[in-house]
């Protein structure tokens, strides 16, 4: 009688374990998804800053590149371009 | 054999009993000392600094910008052998041998090797491989415009801290909070973020526009250079302003210095000499007292003095005009800049009356410009002038006003009578570009009716006309206006006025197409030699300046507007 109770109970038992142990594996797979994200996020974050700085550096290349002293030294030097004087700039009017 | 099963029974089943136990105690009734000791091991608290704001000029470029760099450091504790790697450091860095086997030898676990390094230094060290070596990233300020606009921005220090000038001013805007961030480390030590960075912690350093264009401020610190060069001068400045919102496009002294350098070789050139430095105005004074006679009705413009041919006694003082004059109406004599002509206009009116026009030009007070270390005047109380003083004073000697003083008070006299409070930020943005603070022209007080403003301006432009002391700051095709000062400096040994130390000065400004001044301009030159007179050393700098700044400003001259009308009416 006891063991054929016990025979009866197998099923039951058997989902019930396995049940629990693909409970158990979902619980370490999604803590380990929840790590490998987490390193994702970590390296984007890093990845993010590095191009913000990288950015911040060619801003300045850029500005540094258009600074004045160095347009002037190029216009005058390099492409011998001189500043007009009052005398020899002539103010076109678009409307005549 | 079924005991020996008992037994085996029995010990695993002990076992698993001390294993439950065991889990019982940490998971049920001590679980706050595993949560705590996990949290020690595996969650740590991480500082970031914040990113110093960026400052722009008005059409958004840079001037200022922080960016990351590496600094080299040691601990000593597991450098091997001190005096070969500072021999070796040294060499790749060109720093001093002695100094670094010193930091190399001490016992300390952390010491600076060189903050700020390049990335080609930075390479050099790494290859040499020493243990004990560690590199980090810092914060490095740089500024594209250098010597330019070195004396307004000012300069941070090794640790990012505003020192002078904007930089200083604006400390507190510009740095930002640190952020702390919760991070969660494996064993390895790398970094997995099982906490987000909030929003609200991110706190980088606001940015700030300021009302400069840095095409004018190249434009003026050349011009500045050369002229001081050019006339062996000690020092100079420029202020290129607005004259109806008092906004500053430029501001210029010289000498300056290199802020991409950040060290103090030479403290002179590290003063904005156009908001610290006073000095006695001269002559640039008239135009105040003429206004404020003509706006007070004290005097009309027709009215004439007897110049004296030159030389007139005054009270046993004698006062000397740079040419013989002899009658004088009262808009001649700041064209011609006499001082006798403006003594002996000045004499019925009461010392009081006159500081009180100076008062209210806004010359006692400073200016209350955005910027540190703005002095006040160095004016008596008028209680104490004598009768002499009081004709010093009428022709600008006998006190001090600073540059910035000076152009604000320029322009409430051609503005229509409104002194505006001068201002160099324009406003300040978040990091996303929001703007949080705007900086609006204000309107000080009303200081001259727009019929006297109006009056003083055409004065002011007869002096830049053919015969005026400033008409070598006439340019073809605009109205120019402005008053020339050549004020002779104190000897500090004698302390008498100086027979070869002079302060050239110019202020004029432009009258566009429109027919409203567009730009105002302060020129002082300090100490020229051998020419000292302001119509041969400050206006020809003031005429190169507007030629430059015209195309930019985009100032339609006033010539070719008579002719297009003269045309139009043809038709």
């Amino acid at each position: 009688m006891k063991t054929g109770t016990a025979r009866a109970h197998l099923p039951l038992f058997v989902t019930l374990l396995l049940f629990f142990m693909v409970w158990a594996l979902f619980h370490v797979w999604s803590r380990h998804m929840a790590t490998e994200l987490g390193y994702e996020i970590s390296e984007r974050q890093s990845e993010k800053e590095q191009l913000i700085s990288d950015n911040k550096s060619l801003r300045l290349e850029i500005s540094t590149l258009k600074s004045s002293k160095r347009l002037e030294l190029i216009a005058k030097h390099e492409l011998g371009l001189k500043t007009p004087t009052s005398e020899q700039v002539v103010y076109l009017w678009l409307d005549e | 054999m079924a005991g020996r099963v008992k037994i085996a029974q029995f010990f695993f089943v002990a076992l698993l009993a001390l294993i439950g136990i065991r889990a019982f105690d940490l998971q049920i009734l001590r679980p706050d000392t595993i949560i705590s000791m996990a949290h020690k091991r595996f969650d740590h608290t991480i500082k970031l600094s914040p990113n110093r704001g960026t400052i722009y000029d008005k059409s958004g470029q840079p001037l200022a910008i922080s960016l990351e760099v590496k600094s080299i450091a040691a601990n000593p504790r597991l450098i091997e052998n001190p005096s070969w790697a500072a021999s070796k450091i040294a060499g790749k860095l060109h720093i001093g041998k002695q100094p670094l086997k010193k930091k190399l030898s001490s016992d300390k676990y952390f010491v600076w090797i060189k903050r700020h390094a390049t990335p080609d230094e930075v390479e050099a060290v790494k290859a040499l491989n020493i243990r004990g070596i560690g590199y980090y990233n810092e914060a490095k300020r740089f500024y594209p415009e250098s010597e330019s606009l070195a004396n307004v921005l000012g300069i941070v220090g090794i640790d990012g801290q505003g020192l002078e000038g904007i930089e200083l001013l604006f400390d507190r805007v510009l740095k930002g909070k640190p952020r702390h961030i919760e991070v969660h480390k494996d064993g390895l030590g790398r970094i997995i973020y099982a906490r987000g960075l909030p929003s609200d912690e991110k706190k980088d350093g606001n940015t700030l526009w300021l009302t400069i264009d840095r095409r004018m401020q190249y434009i003026a610190s050349s011009k500045l250079e050369k002229a001081v060069r050019k006339n062996n001068a000690s020092s100079g400045f420029i202020i290129i302003t607005n004259p109806t919102t008092g906004e500053i496009y430029a501001m210029a002294s010289y000498p300056s210095f290199n802020p991409n350098i950040g060290k103090y070789k030479r403290l002179d050139g590290h003063k904005n000499r156009g908001i610290v430095d006073i000095f006695e105005p001269g002559s640039v004074i008239k135009p105040f007292f003429i206004s404020w006679g003509l706006d007070n009705r004290v005097f009309k413009p027709t009215q004439s003095i007897f110049c004296e041919k030159g030389a007139y006694t005054y009270h046993r003082t004698t006062i000397h005009d740079h040419e013989k004059y002899g009658w004088l109406p009262v808009r001649d004599i700041v064209k011609y800049s006499s001082n006798i002509g403006m003594v002996k206009l000045f004499d019925p009116v009461h010392a009081v009356d006159m500081y009180s026009c100076l008062k209210g030009f806004g010359m006692v007070s400073p200016s209350g410009i955005d910027y540190p270390g703005e002095p006040s005047a160095l004016i008596r109380n008028p209680q104490n002038w004598t009768i002499v003083d009081k004709a010093n004073v009428a022709f600008g000697q006998g006190f001090a006003v600073s540059g910035i003083q000076l152009i604000t008070a320029f322009n409430a006299l051609v503005n229509g009578g409104m002194l505006m409070r001068p201002y160099l930020i324009e406003h300040i943005a978040d990091t996303t570009g929001k703007e949080i603070q705007c900086f609006r022209p204000t309107i000080i007080s009303k200081v001259l009716s727009k019929e006297t403003s109006d009056e003083i301006t055409s004065i002011l432009a007869s002096v830049c006309s053919k015969g005026g002391t400033a008409e070598a700051a006439n340019i073809k095709n605009y109205r120019i206006f402005g008053k020339t000062g050549t004020s002779q400096k104190i000897d500090p040994l004698t302390g008498a006025y100086s027979k070869k130390d002079y302060t050239a000065t110019f202020m004029g400004g432009v009258i566009d197409g429109g027919g409203k001044p567009k730009l105002t301009m302060i020129v002082s030159i300090d100490e020229p030699r051998p020419y000292y007179y302001a119509s041969i050393v400050a206006c020809p700098v003031f005429k190169e300046i507007v030629e430059e700044c015209a195309s930019i400003m985009d100032l339609n001259p006033s010539i070719t507007v008579a002719r297009k009308e003269v045309k139009d009416e043809g038709i």
